[in-house]
């Protein structure tokens, strides 16, 4: 079992970068959580726990293409690691196990 | 400005995004930034773009996206780049309010007139550090000169310290002057003995990497010493006074800062490392820019703190006036006032002037209030007393007669006139 727990937002962070496969970037990432979760999100809270998923070891990140309108600086692409997935997958069980255990009275 | 320009993210924010973050994201961050801005120009339009862009980058200036604390505060101990010359009139700004701020309206604060007393003290003892600062600064400009190949901006670097130190020197000609030569005098014999030692031994060592650094070595350890001894010195005055608190603050500042000169001064042992130095700027700059403040700016500032101090006193006064016509006798305590006479006995209102002092004497009363001048070693009693004997002394600052003066201030050796009624001022060493 894993030791990592992981925060509301950072599990939202995690599982951006898994729906944008391949594709994940700053920009990219709060766009398509903008667009699916409909909330604000900042550049430097995204930043924040990027890096802190990273030295975590839950994701890893590479640079990619340059491109006219970032300035000529380049894209840094995050990808979900293996023990990231492990996380999430708990996280996942952790959830369904909770949503199984409520009585079917009790959220009418 | 031409549209292009005008679509840009705005520089200055741009700027202190590259100032604060790391470099080990400042990349990737800064294409996200500039992205996100081009996105939002295109559908927000350029304003609110540029809004949302500064938003982002104070909402970046957080733990884990800065770069080391540490670097972003350094003292460039080894480069005078522009930031260097900006620092350097930051600290003098500073240090000028610090000299001025207990006679400045405020609330009443101890501590002012500490730090007040540790500016001044840069103006007097300091001095000893301009002959150093001059040789210093000499080193580092021929060092600048030789060295041109490794540094493009050489010949700008090299005008403005020229620059620089001649406006120091004029400013030392002032001192020269306003001194009549007596204090200064012997330094810049010191002077004229330490600078052709200096020159003869570049001309011995002209094959090294960087043939000055002994001499700077030396130098930054005399220096470094003399500034010990003085902080040491008022650290023991500020101890004696029983400011166990801010002498205890003081002390822990003071060994952090040793401890970052110590490393600074380590480093100039390695000649390869040499860059230009803005050390010898601080030791001219700083003593000189304090001894002038003490010199030209005290005097107007405590006649002003004085006559504000008088006037805050004069609803007291009328108070203490109103009791003993109501009541037959003077109060005992200004206190006494609260009861029906005043709702709260008024402050000086001046950071340097903690509170109006009271006396009853027989059927009289004193009221004075004390301010300190220069070093912590002249303090000024301004005292209110009708038996002053204003009308008897000639002119405003007539000599003092002690015989004259009824209300002796004890230790006092000289009194003066402040042109508000039956105030007079009185200096005690």
């Amino acid at each position: 079992m894993s030791q990592y727990h992981l925060g509301e937002f950072e599990e939202v962070v995690l599982l951006t970068v898994a729906i944008l496969y391949g594709e994940a970037y700053g920009v990219a990432i709060i766009d398509e959580m903008e667009k699916r979760l409909n909330r604000n999100v900042s550049i430097g809270a995204l930043q924040t726990v990027l890096r802190r998923l990273e030295k975590k070891g839950l994701l890893t990140s590479a640079f990619g293409e340059a491109t006219k309108i970032r300035g000529g600086k380049r894209k840094r692409y995050f990808t979900v690691t293996e023990y990231g997935q492990e996380v999430l997958d708990e996280t996942k069980e952790q959830r369904l196990a909770l949503w199984n255990a409520i009585p079917e009275v009790a959220l009418k | 400005m031409n549209r292009s320009e005008n679509d840009r993210p705005p520089p200055m924010v741009l700027a202190f995004f590259r100032w604060f973050c790391s470099p080990d994201f400042r990349e990737d961050l800064e294409g996200d930034l500039l992205e996100r801005f081009h996105n939002r120009r295109t559908t927000l339009g350029v304003r609110k773009a540029k809004w949302l862009f500064a938003a982002d980058v104070l909402l970046l200036f957080r733990p884990g996206i800065i770069r080391d604390l540490n670097s972003l505060t350094h003292h460039k101990f080894y480069t005078m780049k522009r930031s260097g010359w900006i620092k350097l009139v930051a600290m003098s700004v500073l240090l000028i309010a610090g000299i001025i701020s207990p006679f400045l309206p405020g609330p009443p604060n101890r501590f002012v007139i500490g730090l007040s007393v540790f500016g001044q003290s840069a103006g007097f003892f300091g001095l000893l550090l301009v002959p150093i600062g001059i040789i210093w600064a000499v080193v580092e400009i021929r060092n600048l000169k030789s060295r041109n190949v490794e540094n493009p901006n050489w010949r700008q670097a090299y005008s403005i310290a020229i620059i620089a130190t001649a406006i120091i020197l004029a400013i030392i000609g002032l001192a020269v002057i306003q001194l009549k030569a007596g204090f200064l005098g012997p330094l810049l014999i010191l002077i004229g003995i330490i600078w052709p030692i200096v020159e003869i031994r570049n001309l011995r060592n002209r094959n090294g990497e960087n043939p000055n650094w002994r001499t700077a070595y030396s130098l930054a350890i005399i220096a470094t010493v003399i500034i010990v001894a003085i902080y040491l010195l008022l650290l023991v005055a500020v101890f004696i006074q029983g400011e166990f608190v801010n002498g205890s603050l003081a002390l822990v500042l003071g060994a952090l800062a040793l401890k970052k000169a110590i490393a600074g001064i380590k480093k100039l042992r390695d000649p390869s490392m040499w860059q230009f130095n803005s050390t010898p700027f601080y030791l001219l700059a700083i003593p000189l820019i304090a001894y002038f403040t003490r010199i030209y700016i005290m005097e107007p500032l405590s006649n002003y703190s004085r006559s504000m101090a008088i006037e805050r006193s004069q609803v007291l006064i009328a108070a203490i006036e109103e009791f003993k016509n109501k009541e037959g006798q003077y109060p005992e305590s200004i206190q006494d006032l609260e009861a029906g006479y005043l709702k709260k006995i008024p402050s000086p209102l001046i950071m340097g002037i903690l509170n109006f002092r009271y006396h009853k004497i027989n059927d009289n009363f004193s009221l004075s209030f004390s301010q300190w001048l220069e070093l912590g070693s002249l303090e000024e009693i301004v005292l209110y007393d009708k038996d002053n004997l204003k009308n008897k002394l000639t002119g405003q600052f007539a000599k003092y007669d002690y015989s004259f003066d009824l209300c002796r201030v004890k230790g006092a050796f000289a009194s003066y006139d402040t042109g508000h009624g039956y105030w007079r001022y009185y200096w005690v060493d």
